[in-house]
């Protein structure tokens, strides 16, 4: 009897590893293939939130999203060079004044045989401004299309929304103003197609599986095991099919760097970008692989809340601001991986013909910096607020969007340079993100760390964030007339140069009269992958995913 | 009453010149060896035991770096030296440099302060409690057990993280015992589960019946007979626990609630050093090399006390 | 007997009532914004709509009420906030099933070879077998979970290229992983193991069969095994619950979409259905256990009786 149970208490754990065997080996690895076999493994650093273009918005679903679906235009590398191609959109033309835009659609067909029409667009651009969806991603295109506000606030209905299907292959987009830098959000997923009657279908569970997804792009989800793995293959019913050279896309999803660092070390996955100067210098030394360094255009910087005690004075911002020695931080925190900051509007946001924007205006805080010395400017500010001489009595409460151990170091070095530098006490802070969002969000912080992505290729995307209206975002509490209305022009100024002067303008501002953000460093991406693989985009803004990417091998 | 009388009668027969006064034997009662109680008894045969008087001292080695390490290394254990970064151990550094150029020597016998406390504290606050809970469960069984067992089983099925989450919240501190309280809040649960499941098995022992129709108070029954017997198991139990509580001190950081920085401890230093260990592979082995002597050295010493104190092998 | 189970699950119900009340009052009570994985500030519209939709916008104790109400009537758990269209039902049950093969397989091994060590250990007390696996114990609780699993992957993987880094779908994907999980558990039965069987070895009962003549195998055999692994029992309770809410590091070395992802992140994303999910999956599953075992104690035990 005894020795029965204990049999089947065995019996029993077996199998329930053993029915579990069953349930969970659906996906398949990859790895090994032909020598010529068109196939790329890679991998996402975490499983997207969804795949639907109008709730999802994180970047690993963006990475899916890219290369299954159509947008309207793609940027795409030629030469070293970015170019707007025609992608589900064959032309596009605004009127006299630039406010109107009519973009002409190609023949396209979804995975499903059924033709693409203006009316997917339609329903994509109106569908995420509709406050009923929910999406995040309204601030792409609300600004810009006419009533784009007011429908997601609510004032009025999508029917107003000025955007028109004119007929089965032509979309007309009604804009508030002439926006020169429009193109740029043609590709956004704020203006994807998406079929209404599958998303109709599935409701709320659209984009959350395999089964609920259509695509008209490059390729087709093949299978989507979550948290595990994303396999794409080649979409035979795509436009553009013979310019398509892979039959296959692995993306694993791996989480932990070194794990993907080993996978890519044994060939397991093709491409892995490094985030350690170690890695990099073994990577370095490996045969066969090719290196590839890009400035992001990200930021990782501080910011002031300009309603606290102490951060409402300006000088005391600034002293902050230019205490810390970008050169020590890029070399000690990121072991020159990354780029020390003095702008605020990053590397590798161009400005339409005339490329880079920062090597057209200089970083604002470069001057400053050699100038005004952080200390007296700190007794300066603590004058002004009547709080003594000595900045041993400063406590400043510094919060960190994450308790990773990473976070933790970081912090440590800054609370130890700015005892160093200024002599003030520095609380750190370490909050989980969704902590963290609400404490910013709410005003409930003196100076926090965080990193911004652009949105979309122009400086706008990045210098917008601070005026009045879009305070928001960053939530500094600081808004300057000056500033407004610098942005107001440059958002109407179709010249390119002059455009390029009034952003100038407005960065000068935000750093003389508000310092409300202190840029540490510019972000630099470097990835390898191995030299079989052709045709990777090398910039992070460009949109044609793996559209054009083969596999080449000797 | 005739037998009675009987027995009278004949004893007086005896004459009274047959007994003889030969007074008082004093030594009568004494016992046949010296008198030691429970707790000394314990202590020598401690000291009989080499291995574990070893481990004593590698304890005391421990606890003497960890008061004067960071003055004997010249270092202050944060201070950040941009070039000498991620240095292996050298004369200057005897443990090298983590990645911010700091020493390590410093900082591990820094850290240890903190470790040593937790790890310590941590484990006995536990196994006290959970022994003393799993203890009465035991004993009193039926519904005061059901109720007692029910509330471990509640305590353990609440997500840890949100508990340490809330604490964190409510006292708005971050000292050392906000910590403790945190890892020891539901620490002991197991403990008591542990005990309760040997005690069951002790409850029906002969001398346990015997103390309780002489009627012996019940916690003087737990804490006399029962959880002396169990004490083996505890010994382990503290032993195991006290590497876990230095690791859930680095995990407790990881949520924002382990000790703050600059300071900091084992478990922080191990997994700080995680994400590089394989090209600094010291960064990783001085505070684990601590860890485990810490851990070594408590359980060869919890060995020789959990023989020294099983009154099953007392002689 | 079965009035014994029948009261227990009785009390299974009652307990998990408790936790599930409690957890959803305290997850409710942490500071967070569910919404905040969408990195921006949303629209106050959007906001509210989202709100309105995951019944956010209503106190905490309707909210309550509601899920209750779902979850009795209906067994529903809702769907996720943070991954939006997921029904936690269905993710539970997926990535149980896969947390439960290398988790499962861990810990069948690491009692398997821990109780073997054990006996081994006790048998030979003061000798260099229990000095090995005393050492092996130690190693196994001090060497962090994640340099182990890093080391071996290092090393089988990227060195020997004899398995998989990571991925998930064929038995190699599981070799390490059970490797690295069943470390902890070794340590921790050879521990315990070998700490009982010196216990038993003194009582009474082993003397007497001793003095009796019975031969030390037959008496190990006989009496120490059993007697030793009764306490030990006590541990597969958390161990087998462990499985599926302690795997984290591993499953995310070893790119395992199990359920320990969603355990740790539901928390930290503030995905209150997912928390709650997580919540009663495992404390369904750790009662129910903690039943198992005590019904196996009690039958196998005769010193414990049950009314």
């Amino acid at each position: 009897m005894k020795k029965k149970l204990v049999a089947a208490l065995l019996v029993a754990a077996m199998a329930l590893s053993l029915t579990a065997c069953g349930g969970g080996g659906k996906g398949s690895s990859g790895g090994g293939g032909g020598a010529d076999a068109q196939q790329y493994n890679t991998y996402l650093a975490t499983e997207p939130s969804t795949l639907d273009t109008i709730k999802g918005n994180d970047m690993y679903g963006w990475e899916i999203n890219k290369n299954t679906l159509e947008p309207l235009t793609r940027l795409v590398e030629k030469d070293g060079k970015q170019e707007r191609e025609g992608a589900g959109a064959e032309s596009w033309e605004p009127n006299e004044d630039g406010t109107v835009w009519t973009f002409k659609l190609r023949d396209n067909k979804w995975s499903d045989g059924q033709a693409v029409t203006a009316a997917d667009y339609a329903y994509g651009i109106t569908r995420t401004l509709d406050p009923d969806a929910g999406s995040p991603n309204s601030f792409f295109t609300a600004p810009f299309i006419k009533n784009g506000q007011k429908v997601v606030n609510g004032e009025v209905g999508v029917e107003e929304l000025g955007v028109k299907v004119v007929d089965d292959k032509t979309l007309e987009i009604t804009l508030e103003a002439p926006t020169p830098y429009f193109m740029s959000i043609t590709d956004t997923r704020a203006c994807y197609p998406v079929r209404q009657d599958i998303a109709e279908k599935y409701g709320e569970t659209y984009g959350s599986e395999l089964e609920s997804l259509i695509f008209n792009g490059p390729f087709k989800v093949d299978s989507w095991t979550h948290n595990s793995e994303i396999t794409l293959v080649k979409n035979d019913q795509y436009w553009d099919k013979d310019n398509v050279k892979l039959d296959k896309v692995n993306f694993a999803i791996v989480t932990d760097s070194n794990a993907r660092y080993n996978s890519f070390e044994s060939g397991a996955l093709d491409t892995s970008s490094v985030g350690e100067q170690e890695w990099v210098d073994r990577f370095d030394k490996k045969e066969g692989v090719e290196r590839v360094d890009t400035h992001q255009p990200a930021m990782r910087f501080d910011f002031f809340n300009v309603n606290d005690e102490l951060f409402k004075n300006l000088n005391i911002r600034k002293a902050f601001t230019l205490a810390v020695d970008r050169e020590d931080m890029a070399k000690t925190i990121y072991q020159d991986l990354h780029v020390p900051a003095y702008w605020w509007v990053p590397q590798a946001i161009s400005t339409g013909e005339n490329g880079e924007y920062r090597d057209q205006v200089p970083g604002p805080l470069e001057k400053m910096a050699k100038e005004e010395d952080p200390k007296e400017l700190l007794l300066k500010g603590m004058e002004e607020l009547g709080l003594g001489s000595d900045p041993s009595t400063i406590n400043v409460k510094y919060s960190l969007s994450a308790t990773t151990q990473w976070a933790r170091n970081y912090g440590e070095y800054v609370q130890q340079k700015y005892k160093e530098i200024l002599g003030v006490n520095i609380e750190l802070d370490f909050n989980e993100w969704s902590t963290f969002q609400q404490k910013t969000n709410g005003g409930e912080y003196q100076m926090a760390n965080m990193v911004w992505t652009t949105d979309y290729d122009d400086p706008m995307s990045m210098i917008s964030l601070f005026t009045t209206e879009n305070a928001g975002n960053i939530p500094t509490n600081w808004s300057n007339e000056k500033f407004d209305e610098l942005i107001a022009q440059a958002s109407r100024e179709m010249d390119e140069t002059k455009r390029v002067e009034l952003y100038g303008q407005a960065e000068q501002v935000l750093f003389e009269e508000g310092c409300n953000i202190c840029p540490l460093v510019n972000e630099r991406k470097i990835s390898f992958h191995y030299d079989y693989v052709k045709n990777l985009n090398e910039r992070e803004t460009s949109t044609s995913g793996l559209k054009y990417v083969y596999i080449e091998k000797k | 009453m005739m037998v009675n009388h009987d027995v009278t009668d004949r004893m007086e027969n005896i004459p009274d010149e047959k007994f003889t006064i030969i007074g008082i034997d004093k030594d009568a009662e004494a016992p046949t060896r010296p008198r030691v109680g429970y707790w000394r008894d314990a202590w020598r045969r401690l000291k009989e035991n080499k291995v574990a008087f070893a481990a004593l001292i590698i304890l005391l080695i421990l606890v003497f770096f960890i008061i004067f390490g960071p003055a004997i290394s010249g270092y202050e254990f944060e201070q950040i030296d941009a070039d000498a970064i991620n240095k292996g151990p050298s004369a200057e550094h005897w443990f090298g440099t983590d990645d911010l150029g700091r020493d390590l020597f410093a900082r591990v016998w820094q850290a240890g302060r903190v470790s040593i406390i937790i790890g310590i504290l941590g484990a006995v606050i536990a196994s006290v409690v959970g022994s003393i809970y799993g203890g009465i469960a035991a004993y009193f069984g039926g519904a005061v057990d059901d109720i007692m067992m029910r509330i471990v089983e509640v305590l353990l099925s609440i997500p840890y993280l949100i508990i340490v989450i809330l604490i964190s919240v409510i006292t708005d501190s971050k000292s050392l015992g906000t910590m403790l309280v945190a890892l020891t809040l539901t620490g002991w649960c197991g403990i008591a589960r542990l005990v309760r499941g040997q005690m069951l098995q002790l409850k029906s022992q002969e001398y346990v019946l015997a103390a309780n129709a002489l009627g012996v108070a019940p916690i003087k029954i737990i804490l006399k007979h029962m959880i002396p017997n169990t004490i083996g198991m505890i010994i382990v139990a503290i032993t195991f626990d006290i590497p876990g509580y230095i690791f859930s001190e680095a995990f407790l950081s990881y949520v924002g609630l382990g000790i703050q920085p600059p300071s900091t401890s084992w478990g922080a230093l191990a997994s700080a050093a995680q994400q590089n260990f394989m090209f600094y592979p010291y960064q990783l082995m001085f505070p684990a090399l601590m860890i485990a002597l810490t851990m070594l050295s408590f359980t060869l010493l919890g060995d020789g006390l959990r023989d020294a104190l099983d009154p099953k092998l007392r002689k | 007997m079965a009035k014994f189970i029948v009261k227990r699950i009785g009390y299974m119900l009652v307990t998990l009532f408790i936790v599930v009340t409690a957890t959803f009052f305290l997850m409710h009570s942490i500071p967070g914004d569910p919404l905040a994985h969408m990195a921006r500030n949303l629209p106050e519209q959007t906001r509210e709509n989202y709100y309105e939709k995951y019944g956010l916008d209503k106190s905490t104790s309707e909210q309550y009420l509601i899920f209750m109400k779902n979850l009795v009537t209906k067994g529903d758990l809702g769907e996720s906030l943070r991954y939006p269209g997921r029904e936690v039902t269905d993710t539970l049950l997926t990535n149980a099933s896969v947390s439960a093969q290398p988790g499962g397989l861990a810990l069948l091994a690491g009692i398997a070879i821990g109780i073997l060590l054990g006996i081994v250990a006790a048998l030979n007390k003061n000798r260099w077998p229990d000095y090995i696996v005393m050492f092996i114990a130690i190693l196994g609780i001090t060497v962090p979970v994640f340099v182990l699993a890093s080391v071996l992957q290092y090393f089988l993987s990227v060195k020997l290229m004899v398995l998989p880094t990571t991925g998930w779908g064929s038995w190699q994907n599981v070799v390490l992983p059970v490797i690295v999980l069943s470390f902890g558990t070794i340590a921790t039965y050879a521990r315990y193991v070998k700490s009982n069987m010196l216990d038993v070895m003194g009582q009474d009962y082993i003397l007497t069969a001793e003095a009796k003549g019975v031969s030390k195998l037959n008496v190990v055999k006989k009496h120490v095994l059993k007697n030793a692994f009764l306490p030990c029992m006590t541990l597969l309770v958390g161990q087998v619950s462990g499985i599926f809410t302690g795997s984290f590091v591993v499953e995310k070395i070893f790119g395992i979409p199990g359920l320990g992802f969603y355990y740790i992140n539901s928390i930290n994303d503030r995905d209150y259905t997912m928390i709650i999910g997580t919540t009663v999956f495992a404390a369904a599953l750790f009662v129910f256990v903690q039943l198992v075992v005590d019904i196996a104690y009690s039958i196998m035990d005769p010193r414990i009786r049950v009314k």
